[in-house]
C-alpha cells in the first residue's frame, strides 16, 4: 500500500471514536442533503409533470398577439389629424381554417392537435344560474389531448362519442346540485341558444373550481350553440417531446399570425420561482453539510496538533512539506469517502422513509404520496459535495501541518 | 585517511527577535568518514543547534556547508528533504518513533519514501538492521511495547536504513540508563568504524565523549581549538 496512505489509516485508527464521530458528520450530513435534495426535485417534477400534462403544451388562441394595425393608419402613415376611438368593425371570432392547421400539425411527427371551441354557458337549476365554461372537442380527440378519460370518476369518454348530445361535467357540480349520471340538464348561451344535454360521465380532477365550472361536449354541439359554425377558438397540440414547445409555437405563430402560448411561457413565473427555491434549499442542506467539513477540520487540526513530533521527525528523515500535506489530506479523503459511502446509503433510507408518508393537503381530496426523485444526478451532488467538502475541510490544517519546522519540535524534546 | 564527507566553513546562526541571539558564532568544521565526533558543552552553548546546521534541518545565517562536494546552503526544502533522506541519518534524545507503527514499519519507513528498494529487500534489510543492534525479536512490537533502550536502538537502526554517510545525534544516551547508554554507545562506535561512516554525537555525557575519536568543545556557539 502507498505510504502515505498507510500513515493516514493509521493516524485515523488511532483515534477511532473521534474519527467516527466525525465521520458520522458527513454520512448525516450526506444522508439528509440527498433526502432533502430528492424531495425537492420530486416535488418539483410532480409539479411540473402536472403543469405540463394537465394542460396543452401548446394552446393557439384566435387572436393576435398585438393589435391589428387599422386601415385608417396604413393610410395616413404620415398622419396630421388624428382620430379616437377607431374599432375594427365586428367580426365572427374564431381561428380561420383551423381544419388545415390541425390537419398540418397532425403531418409532423411526435404532435398531436385538435381544435376546440370554448364558450360560456349558463345552466339554470333550481332557481339559481350556475356559469359554466363550454368546452367543445372532437370526443375521439379528448382521449388523446387531453387528462379527462383520466380523471373520470364515472363514465367515459367514449360515451360522448356514441351520444352527441352526451355532455361530461365535474363532480363538484353534480355534488352540488345533485345531478347524477344520466340526467338531463339545460344550458343557454350567450347567443340565447338553448339546449338540453344529458350528462354522461362525471370528472374529478381535485381542483374544486375546476370540478364545478367546467364542462366538455362535442364541437359541433358548441359551434350551434354559439353561431359559429365551423369555426374554433383554440387549437390544442401535445408533443411527445414536451421540452420543444417553445420552437413549436414560434414556429406556428410565425406561419399563421395567431397567438400560439407554450407552456413554458405559459409558466415562465413559475419556472423562475422554482429556480428561487432550488438555490434556497440547496443553501440550506448545504449548511449542514459545511458543519460535517468542520467535524473533519476539527479532527484534523487534532491530529496534527498532537503529530508535531512525528511530523518533524518525517521531516528530517527525508519526508517534504508536500508529502506531510499529502499524508493529511488523504486522511480528509478517507473521511469524506467513509461518509459518502455510508451517507448514501443512509439518504436511500431516509428517501424511502419519506415515500411512506402520505397526507391530504386542503382542496385535493386524493391523499398523496412524497414525491422523491431517484434519478442520479441528486446522488452525484450529494456525494460530490460532501468529497469536496472533506477535502477542502483537511486542506487548512494540512497546508499548516506541512509548514512545521522540525527544528521547532525537536530541540523542545519531549 | 578517509574522505572529508562534510565542510562547513564560517556557520553563523543567528534568531531574529526582539532580541538577537547568535546561537552559533563563525563555525568551521570538516567531518571525515569513519570518525566518531562528539560534539561536547555546557547546556546551552550551541551543540544542539550546531548539529541542526550540519543536519541541514536549519538553515545558516551565513557560512556554507558543503556535503559530499555539494553546497547544501542554497539548495531548496525539497532538495534538502531528499539530501537528508539518502545521506543522512538521524537520532535524537528521545526516540520520536512513530507510535502506531512496528520496530520494523518504523525502520523501513525512510526506504519506503525513498523507494529504490522492493518490499521484500525492504523488509530483509530492515530485519538485518534490527539484528545489528540486538533487536530482532523485538521487529513486529509497537514502540510501546519496547522499553527506552529497545526503542533507542530501533530509532539507531531507522537512521541506517538508507545507509546514509553521516549519521547525527542528538544527546542519544541522554534519555537512557547507564546499560542501555552503553549499548548505544558502543553501536555508534561500530556504525563508524566498521562501515566508514561519520558519526557526529551531541552530548554533555562525558564518558560519552571520551569514547569519541574527536572531540569539538563549544562554548557560547564558538568553537574550541
Amino acid at each position: 500500500m502507498n505510504l502515505f496512505l498507510t500513515i493516514a489509516i493509521k493516524h485515523i485508527m488511532a483515534r477511532k471514536r473521534q474519527s467516527f464521530v466525525s465521520l458520522l458528520g458527513i454520512i448525516i450530513g450526506v444522508g439528509f442533503f440527498l433526502a432533502i435534495a430528492s424531495l425537492m426535485q420530486g416535488s418539483q417534477k410532480d409539479f411540473i409533470s402536472r403543469l405540463v400534462d394537465n394542460s396543452p403544451h401548446i394552446t393557439m388562441h384566435d387572436e393576435y398577439r398585438e393589435a391589428k394595425e387599422q386601415p385608417v393608419v396604413k393610410l395616413y402613415k404620415d398622419r396630421v389629424v388624428e382620430l379616437r376611438s377607431v374599432q375594427p368593425l365586428p367580426e365572427t371570432r374564431g381561428i380561420r381554417g383551423y381544419k388545415q392547421v390541425v390537419d398540418d400539425l397532425k403531418q409532423r411527427p411526435g404532435v398531436r392537435a385538435s381544435a376546440t371551441l370554448t364558450g360560456q354557458a349558463i345552466l339554470n337549476y333550481a332557481g339559481r344560474d350556475n356559469s359554466i365554461v363550454l368546452n367543445g372537442m372532437i370526443p375521439a380527440d379528448m382521449k388523446d389531448l387531453t387528462t379527462v378519460e383520466e380523471n373520470m370518476k364515472v363514465g367515459s369518454v367514449d360515451d360522448l362519442i356514441s351520444n352527441r348530445n352526451g355532455i361530461i361535467v365535474g363532480a363538484e357540480l353534480t355534488r352540488r346540485l345533485m345531478l347524477e349520471k344520466g340526467d338531463n340538464i339545460t344550458l343557454t348561451a350567450s347567443t340565447g341558444q338553448v339546449r338540453t344535454f344529458k350528462i354522461v360521465g362525471i370528472f374529478q380532477t381535485g381542483s374544486l373550481n375546476y370540478d364545478d365550472q367546467q364542462a366538455f361536449t362535442d364541437i359541433k354541439r358548441v359551434q350551434a350553440m354559439m353561431n359559429k359554425s365551423n369555426r374554433a377558438n383554440t387549437i390544442i397540440i401535445k408533443m411527445d417531446d414536451s421540452s420543444k414547445a417553445r420552437d413549436l409555437a414560434a414556429e406556428i405563430e410565425a406561419k399563421t399570425g395567431y397567438k400560439s402560448v407554450s407552456w413554458q411561457e405559459a409558466s415562465e413565473d413559475i419556472l423562475s420561482t422554482l429556480v428561487i427555491r432550488n438555490v434556497i434549499m440547496y443553501t440550506v442542506v448545504s449548511a449542514v453539510l459545511l458543519v460535517a467539513a468542520f467535524g473533519i477540520y476539527n479532527i484534523i487540526f487534532t491530529i496534527i496538533m498532537e503529530k508535531q513530533k512525528d511530523i518533524a521527525i518525517l521531516k528530517s528523515m527525508g519526508f517534504r512539506a508536500s508529502d506531510i500535506k499529502k499524508i493529511f489530506i488523504i486522511q480528509g479523503c478517507i473521511l469524506g469517502v467513509g461518509g459518502v459511502a455510508f451517507g448514501l446509503p443512509f439518504g436511500c433510507g431516509l428517501m424511502l422513509l419519506l415515500e411512506q408518508i402520505t397526507f391530504e393537503p386542503p382542496g385535493v381530496s386524493e391523499p398523496i404520496q412524497m414525491p422523491i426523485d431517484w434519478s442520479a444526478p441528486q446522488f452525484f451532488i450529494a456525494g460530490a459535495f460532501a468529497f469536496i467538502a472533506a477535502v477542502m475541510a483537511s486542506y487548512l490544517p494540512a497546508k499548516k501541518g506541512a509548514q512545521v519546522l522540525p527544528v521547532d519540535i525537536l530541540r523542545g524534546g519531549q | 585517511m578517509m574522505a572529508v564527507l562534510l565542510e562547513a566553513k564560517n556557520l553563523v546562526r543567528t534568531l531574529d527577535g526582539e532580541i538577537k541571539v547568535t546561537l552559533v558564532k563563525d563555525a568551521t568544521l570538516d567531518i571525515t568518514g569513519g570518525e566518531f565526533t562528539a560534539i561536547t558543552g555546557p547546556s546551552g552553548s550551541g551543540k544542539s543547534s550546531l548539529l541542526y546546521l550540519l543536519g541541514l534541518l536549519d538553515k545558516p545565517t551565513s557560512g556554507s556547508i558543503h556535503v559530499e562536494g555539494v553546497e547544501t546552503t542554497t539548495l531548496d526544502e525539497n532538495d534538502l528533504a531528499a539530501f537528508r533522506l539518502e545521506k543522512l541519518g538521524f537520532i535524537f534524545q528521545f526516540h520520536f518513533l512513530l507510535p502506531e507503527f512496528t520496530a520494523l514499519e518504523n525502520v523501513m519507513m525512510p526506504m519506503r519514501r525513498l523507494g529504490k528498494r522492493s518490499i521484500v529487500e525492504q523488509k530483509e534489510w530492515g530485519m538485518e538492521l534490527l539484528e545489528s543492534v540486538g533487536l530482532k525479536e523485538q521487529a513486529h512490537k509497537l514502540p510501546k511495547q519496547m522499553s527506552g533502550g529497545q526503542n533507542q536502538r530501533t530509532a539507531i537502526a531507522r537512521a541506517l536504513a538508507n545507509n546514509p554517510a553521516l549519521i547525527m545525534a542528538d544527546e542519544p544516551t541522554g534519555n537512557l540508563d547507564t546499560h542501555a547508554a552503553a549499548t548505544v554507545q558502543q553501536i555508534l562506535k561500530d556504525i563508524a568504524h566498521t562501515a566508514g561512516r561519520a558519526v557526529v554525537a551531541v552530548t554533555h555525557d562525558e564518558s560519552f565523549a571520551q569514547q569519541a575519536d574527536r572531540r569539538v568543545h563549544i562554548v557560547d556557539g564558538r568553537i574550541e581549538r
